[in-house]
């Protein structure tokens, strides 16, 4: 419950700047939420992070996502990446889990989970092609390659982990890597 | 300069032609590199566009602005970008970049995508894309500066390699020119030489068998021909030349002359004769004025009717004129001429009178002669007139003399006898009268016939030219100026007065004839000492002091011919009828009896003068003419006097008068009977009076037969007229004492008187 009123606030600081990229992704809603833009933002993370075609079983199988546990950012990426192909591919949604494989993942979303999960999480992940992100303060630290933030203006940032995208299977840009606050896996 | 102009003219061409080209291809090589260069720019701007967009990418999609300003400041190197603005998807800055020189700033919305050159700068817009996705838009605005700092640049090189090379073109062409313009230089210079020298025989040299050597031996075969035509044209003018020249040297030694005009009277020939015929050819004289210029008299041959027209002035006419005779002044009216000769017009094929010619000579000298002939006839009756009545003359003179003396001496016997008041005393007196008129009569009859006695006075001549000055004045005219110039201290000479008054008379009267159109006649005297040298070609003549008598004009003149001539009798440069031809001769008898000389000097055109050298009187002893003693008193004497005389009455008036004055009278009528008598005679005889013309033997014989006896005798003759005084040259002068008939009584004893005194003195 602390949480929400400090999120609110965040939100109230935030509509100014969120407005101007929710107007892009929906015109319909005025003033587009934290969850919008930050699924919007998973979405745009694989513009800039390739894959290796050893990821896909073929040149035409989907582009799978999924979403280990659930939330409004979990239905809102859901709803973002439901209507788009990303990487040219058709994108299947799989809702996974705590004892799901992780393997046929190319995004995996985590919500909600403790530390400890997520780390059992990004144990499996670690050195995979599989783009991990994460909404959750410290998460990256907890070995997710990209962790969403809000910044102390409301900003929604994101965090890199250094270390794990350096032996993913990934190609992360080194665009996004400077946009990103890099951090390093907690010991 | 001339000699340069083909030079600089191909070197011009060269020059103009590359500087054309190196204008052409800079300007060129300028555009395109202006154009590649701003492609470049704009490729490399777009380049850039693109790799700041495509860094923006990120930054446009999460929206970061911080990481999308630090993105475009990586254009700070790019120093033509003076503005760079991002905006996103909206339309919407999103970060700018701008110089801090630059003023302008970001509009506030993306322009249209695209690149273009706006007022000098380079705008760019291009949208941001992320994969096909647009996210935002890019604008770059650049200035040219290193566009046109590179084209400055690239100027200078261009207009250095473009100076750097016309410099060289100009060596090359001003040294490879010569390949040209040497051969057509030498050809014009041996154009101009040719044609300057007239020299033939030059040649360009060839060098080369393109066009111009094709031109320079085209130039040479046709000098070539031009030496060949020009070497016949000489022999031919050569041979023409000396045609011509024989054919003038023909008509110049012609005797006749020849004169040919054509039709416009334009003189075409004048040969030799007739420039000594006409004078010099007339310039530019129309034929109208010819008549009037040679002054055409009129004188036909019998039969033929006179024209006062130029006889070419006729045929120019068409007419023949044949055997014309005309007289014509020629020489500027200097002589007259008379010419004969004939006129024909020349006529050309069609029978059109192109010309005439005259042929004609001056038959002057035969016409004169004709006319000269009748004239010395003439005088040569004259003369034998003139001799005749003065052989008459002198006959009457010598009987009438002798006569005279005899009734004029009677008479004074008579009328001293008779007293004063008798009545025949008049009537003695009146024959005495009729007497001396006859005397004088007699005298005048010698003097009309030349036959008289010369009666020398001491003369000053000074006096003489004096005493006729008005007479001259009046003689000469107002045109000829007089004037005398008489010599101080004159010495006088021994001359008769009315002698040198005609020699005066005659000089001034010719020099007045050599002055038709006026001038200055000089009469002069002074005295001259002559010495050796200059009285050697004057026979007769003495050394020592003379009176000269000069008689200057500013006439004609005469030439050397006519001065050898002018003291022959009958020779005259007058016209016919205005000189007897006898007044120098006259002249020359007159000074020759005087014994003195004359001398000529004369310039034609300019004047003549004669100098008359008479001795002066004290250098020679003088005859004393009774006349000249007349009327002093008559002295006596006592010696015995041998008087011959053949006519009676004579001898014995002459013995009256002589016993008279108390001398010894003996007498005899004749030479030989004096002889006879001066031997009878035992006594001295003193003196010898005789006629000079006696019978038997004349009075010169007889008194050198006496004088060869008697040497100291001392000799009077008395005569009639001058031939019978001429002194015989075997007489030295001093002997003898001449007196002229009729004489007086007084005059008589005064020469008797005389004569002994000589003797007593010598």
């Amino acid at each position: 419950m602390r949480r929400a009123p400090r999120v609110l606030v965040q939100l109230a600081t935030a509509v100014l700047p969120l407005a101007v990229l929710a107007d892009a992704l929906a015109a319909s809603s005025p003033a587009p939420s934290e969850y919008q833009v930050k699924a919007e933002f998973i979405e745009r993370f694989t513009r800039f992070v390739d894959w290796p075609s050893s990821a896909f079983a073929s040149p035409g199988a989907a582009f799978v996502v999924c979403v280990r546990g659930g939330g409004a950012l979990a239905e809102q990426l859901e709803l973002v990446v439901a209507r788009r192909r990303i990487k040219d591919r058709p994108v299947r949604v799989l809702h996974l889990g705590s004892g799901d494989r992780l393997t046929p993942c190319h995004l995996l979303y985590v919500a909600d989970l403790d530390h400890k999960a997520v780390r059992e999480i990004t144990a499996i992940t670690r050195g995979k092609a599989i783009l991990s992100v994460g909404d959750q303060p410290g998460f990256a630290e907890d070995g997710l390659l990209i962790n969403l933030i809000l910044d102390d203006k409301g900003f929604v940032r994101f965090e890199i982990n250094r270390d794990e995208a350096n032996v993913s299977g990934l190609k992360i840009s080194a665009k996004l890597m400077r946009l990103a606050r890099l951090v390093g896996s907690r010991r | 300069m001339i000699r340069s102009s083909i030079r600089l003219k191909l070197v011009a061409i060269v020059m103009a032609t590359t500087c054309a080209s190196l204008c052409l291809m800079g300007l060129v090589l300028g555009a395109f590199e202006l154009v590649s260069h701003r492609r470049a720019m704009t490729a490399e701007l777009a380049a850039v566009g693109d790799i700041i967009g495509a860094n923006s990418t990120a930054a446009l999609s999460f929206n970061d602005q911080d990481v999308a300003k630090e993105i475009l400041r990586a254009l700070e190197p790019q120093r033509d970008v003076r503005l760079a603005c991002l905006y996103d998807v909206r339309g919407r800055l999103f970060a700018s970049f701008s110089r801090p020189s630059e003023r302008m700033g970001c509009p506030s919305s993306p322009t249209s995508d695209g690149a273009a050159f706006e007022g000098g700068v380079f705008v760019q817009s291009e949208p941001v894309m992320l994969q096909s996705e647009r996210v935002g838009t890019l604008r770059l605005v650049a200035t040219q500066h290193t566009l046109w700092r590179h084209m400055r640049l690239f100027a200078v090189v261009l207009a250095l390699t473009v100076i750097v090379s016309a410099l060289g073109a100009l060596l090359l062409s001003s040294r490879l020119q010569r390949l040209v313009s040497r051969p057509i230089l030498e050809l014009a210079t041996t154009a101009r030489r040719v044609t300057q020298q007239r020299d033939y025989a030059l040649r360009a040299p060839q060098h080369s068998t393109d066009e111009v050597g094709v031109a320079v031996g085209a130039f040479n075969l046709m000098l070539d021909q031009v030496q060949g035509s020009d070497l016949a044209l000489r022999q031919a003018e050569q041979k023409s030349r000396e045609q011509a020249q024989f054919l003038g040297s023909i008509l110049d030694n012609m005797g006749e002359a020849m004169v040919v005009v054509d039709p416009a009277a334009q003189i075409l020939l004048w040969n030799a004769a007739a420039t000594r015929i006409l004078g010099p050819r007339p310039q530019g004289l129309p034929l109208a004025d010819w008549a009037r210029h040679f002054k055409l008299g009129r004188v036909a041959r019998p039969g033929q009717v006179a024209h006062s027209e130029p006889p070419l002035a006729r045929a120019l006419r068409g007419e023949d004129v044949a055997d014309y005779e005309i007289t014509i002044e020629a020489n500027e009216g200097r002589s007259e001429c008379w010419v004969t000769g004939t006129a024909r017009p020349l006529r050309d094929e069609q029978g059109k009178v192109v010309g005439a010619i005259a042929v004609f000579r001056d038959v002057t000298q035969q016409r004169k002669a004709e006319l000269g002939l009748k004239a010395s006839e003439a005088q040569l009756r004259q003369a034998q007139k003139m001799d005749a009545v003065g052989q008459l003359a002198g006959g009457i003179a010598h009987d009438f003399n002798n006569l005279l003396t005899v009734i004029c001496g009677f008479s004074d016997f008579a009328l001293k006898q008779i007293p004063a008041g008798n009545p025949a005393r008049s009537d003695i007196e009146e024959v005495m009268n009729a007497g001396q008129r006859a005397s004088t009569l007699t005298r005048q009859l010698l003097a009309f016939s030349r036959k008289q006695v010369l009666a020398p006075q001491r003369l000053d001549l000074n006096a003489a030219v004096h005493g006729s000055r008005q007479m001259l004045r009046r003689l000469i005219g107002e045109d000829i100026e007089f004037v005398a110039v008489y010599g101080a201290n004159l010495s006088p000479v021994l001359a008769d007065p009315g002698q040198i008054d005609q020699v005066i008379l005659n000089l001034v009267v010719n020099a007045r004839d050599a002055m038709p159109r006026g001038g200055r006649l000089t009469v002069e005297t002074d005295n001259v000492e002559l010495d050796e040298q200059s009285v050697r070609n004057h026979p007769g003549a003495h050394a020592g002091w003379h009176v000269r008598l000069k008689v200057s004009d500013t006439g004609v003149g005469m030439s050397e011919e006519v001065q050898s001539r002018i003291f022959e009798p009958f020779f005259s440069t007058k016209a016919v009828g205005r000189g007897t031809g006898l007044g120098l001769s006259t002249v020359y008898g007159i000074v020759q009896q005087t014994g003195g000389h004359i001398e000529v000097s004369s310039t034609p055109g300019k004047g003549t003068t004669f100098s008359i050298y008479l001795p002066a009187a004290a250098a020679r002893s003088a005859l004393v003419a009774p006349d000249l003693i007349d009327g002093l008193p008559a002295p006596g004497g006592t010696e015995t006097i041998l008087l011959v005389e053949d006519e009676a009455a004579v001898r014995s008036f002459a013995r009256r008068i002589l016993t008279g004055f108390g001398y010894e009278v003996l007498v005899a009528s004749d030479g030989v009977e004096a002889l006879e008598i001066q031997t009878r005679y035992g006594g001295q005889i003193h003196l010898l009076i005789s006629d000079v013309v006696m019978p038997r033997m004349g009075g010169w014989e007889l008194a050198r037969t006496l004088l060869q006896r008697l040497p100291g005798l001392r000799v009077v003759f008395f005569s009639g007229y001058a031939a019978e005084m001429n002194i015989h040259p075997s007489f030295p002068v001093e002997e003898l004492v001449l007196i002229s008939k009729p004489f007086t009584a007084g005059a008589l004893a005064r020469a008797v008187r005389e004569a002994l005194d000589r003797c007593r003195a010598a």
